[in-house]
C-alpha cells in the first residue's frame, strides 16, 4: 500500500497511468526524491484524500468506501470535475485525432472510415450529454445539499430548484456510458479491417483501454462514494424538514 | 456457452485476490462479485458460492446455507486452507471443497474439476460464437431500428424471447449497443448502408 513516506518517483515507476492522475491534483514531474507527504504540503493538497484515491486506483480490491465517504463533497465533486475537463480537454481529443483527424487511421474501404468516424461522434456525444448533466445539475445540487447539512438550513431553496429531485434518479440513469466505449474497441480489434496504418489503431486502442480504466475508477467513486453520500444526507435534511 | 457467474463470500484480501486473478483466467468465467456479508448467500443467483467459513460462526453458516439449499441449482463450495480442513463441516454442507493451500496449477485444476463437472450440458465449455440464423434476423431487424416489441410481433414470439436472443447476439459478439450491432450488421452485409436505422 502507498502511504504519505513513499517517494513520488516510485510510484510511477509501478504505475505510470499515474501521472495523468496526478495532473489532476496539480501535480507535475520533476519530483526528485520528494516523498507524497513534501509534495502535498508544497501544494496544499489533502493528503489523506489524495492516498485513498491512489491506493484505489493501483488495486480494485482495495476501496476504502469509508474513508472517502468521510471527506467533505466538495473534495469530491472537485475531483471528479476536473476528470472531466481531462476527459473532454485530453483524452478525447485525443482519441478523435486518431479517429476522425485527417492524419488518422485509413481504411482501404472509405466506408469503413465513415462507419468508425460516424459510431465514436455517437459516443462522443453521450459523454458530453453525460458529463454536462453531472457538471451542471447532479454536482451543484450535492454542494447544496451538503450546505443544508452542515448548516442545519432549511431545504425550501433547494426545493424551489431542484423540485422532488432527489440523488436516487441520478443512480438509476447511471451507467450506460461505458458501454459504447466497449462497442468502440471490439469494433476496432474484431470487426474492421487492418486499416493501411495499423499502427495508429495500435495507439489508439491503448487510449482506449486507458480511458475505460480511468473511467470505470471514476464511476466507481461516483456511485460507491459520492451517491451514498449525498443521499445520506439527503435522509437526514428531510427527516429534519418533516418536524 | 452461458458463462458462470461466482460470489465469494470472504474478508480475505489474499482470497479474494487469488481467486478473481484464477477465476478470470478461466474460459467460462462471467461476473465475479464479492462479499463479507454471508446473508448474501439468500440472494444470490450466482452459479457458484465460494465461502469462507470463517466469516461466520458455525451455527449461523449452517443455518444460512440451509436458505439457499435445493431451490436453485447453486453450488456451494468451501475455502479451506487443508485438505484436512474438509473434515470439519458436516457432510452435505458444502458440495466441494477447494483447497488454497496449493500451487496455482492444482488450484486450477481442482477450479477446472468443481466447474466443468457440476454444470448442465448446456453450460459446458463450447466457445461457438456464431449467430444462428434466428439470431441473424433478430439483428438485422435491430439494425434497422425496429424496437423489441416490434420485432416480438414480426416474427410472432414473445418480448421474452426476443430479449434472451438479443443477449445471446451480446454475449457472442462483444457489442452491447444498438449503433454498435447496427456497425456489425454493415460489416457483415446483413443491411445495407442506406437502410441502418
Ligand atoms: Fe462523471
Ligand atoms: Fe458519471
Amino acid at each position: 500500500m502507498i502511504h504519505e513516506n513513499t517517494k513520488m518517483v516510485d510510484l510511477i515507476h509501478r504505475n505510470y497511468v499515474l501521472i495523468t492522475v496526478f495532473s489532476r491534483f496539480g501535480i507535475s514531474l520533476g519530483f526528485g526524491d520528494k516523498t507524497i507527504q513534501q509534495v502535498c504540503e508544497e501544494k496544499n493538497i489533502n493528503i489523506r484524500f489524495f492516498l485513498e484515491i491512489i491506493n484505489s486506483f493501483l488495486d480494485h480490491d482495495y476501496f476504502p468506501q469509508e474513508q472517502l465517504k468521510s471527506f467533505p463533497i466538495k473534495l469530491i465533486v472537485d475531483y471528479l470535475t476536473i476528470t472531466h475537463q481531462y476527459y473532454l480537454g485530453k483524452t478525447i481529443p485525443e482519441i478523435e485525432e486518431i479517429i476522425s483527424g485527417e492524419k488518422g487511421i485509413c481504411y482501404e474501404n472509405k466506408e469503413h472510415n465513415y462507419l468508425l468516424n460516424n459510431f465514436f461522434q455517437e459516443y462522443k456525444k453521450e459523454l458530453i450529454t453525460h458529463i454536462t448533466r453531472e457538471d451542471e445539475l447532479v454536482f451543484p445540487y450535492a454542494l447544496q445539499v451538503e450546505e443544508c447539512f452542515l448548516q442545519h438550513k432549511s431545504t425550501d431553496t433547494l426545493f424551489e430548484k431542484y423540485g422532488n429531485y432527489s440523488i436516487g434518479h441520478y443512480l438509476q440513469a447511471h451507467d450506460n456510458i461505458e458501454e459504447k466505449l466497449f462497442d468502440l474497441k471490439n469494433i476496432i480489434i474484431k470487426y474492421l479491417p487492418p486499416p493501411k496504418n495499423p499502427e495508429l489503431c495500435y495507439q489508439v486502442i491503448v487510449l482506449l483501454f486507458n480511458l475505460e480504466k480511468d473511467m470505470n475508477d471514476h464511476s466507481r467513486i461516483e456511485e460507491k462514494v459520492f451517491v451514498p453520500k449525498v443521499s445520506m444526507m439527503e435522509k437526514v435534511i428531510l427527516n429534519k424538514n418533516k418536524k | 456457452m452461458r458463462l458462470i457467474n461466482y460470489l465469494v463470500i470472504t474478508e480475505s484480501y489474499i482470497y479474494r485476490t487469488g481467486l478473481r486473478f484464477l477465476l478470470e483466467e478461466l474460459d467460462s468465467t462471467g461476473k465475479i462479485y464479492f462479499s463479507d456479508d454471508i446473508s448474501q448467500i439468500g440472494k444470490s443467483n450466482a452459479d457458484f458460492l465460494f465461502i469462507d467459513p470463517r466469516i461466520t460462526t458455525r451455527d449461523i453458516l449452517e443455518q444460512e446455507i440451509h436458505t439457499v439449499k435445493n431451490d436453485n441449482g447453486t453450488i456451494l463450495v468451501g475455502l479451506i486452507n487443508h485438505e484436512k480442513e474438509a473434515n470439519l463441516f458436516p457432510t452435505g454442507l458444502f458440495q466441494f471443497f477447494l483447497d488454497l493451500s496449493g500451487s496455482k496449477s492444482e488450484i486450477t485444476r481442482s477450479l477446472n474439476e468443481i466447474t466443468r463437472n457440476s454444470l448442465p450440458s448446456g453450460k459446458r465449455n463450447a466457445r461457438e460464437e456464431k449467430l444462428s440464423v434466428r439470431e441473424k434476423t433478430i439483428l438485422r431487424y435491430v439494425a434497422l431500428g425496429h424496437t423489441n416489441r416490434e420485432i416480438a410481433e414480426k416474427l410472432f414470439i414473445s418480448m421474452h424471447t426476443v430479449i434472451t436472443h438479443r443477449k445471446n447476439i451480446t454475449r457472442k459478439l462483444g457489442i452491447k449497443t444498438v449503433s454498435g450491432l447496427t456497425v456489425y450488421a454493415i460489416l457483415n452485409h446483413l443491411i445495407e448502408m442506406n437502410d441502418a436505422g
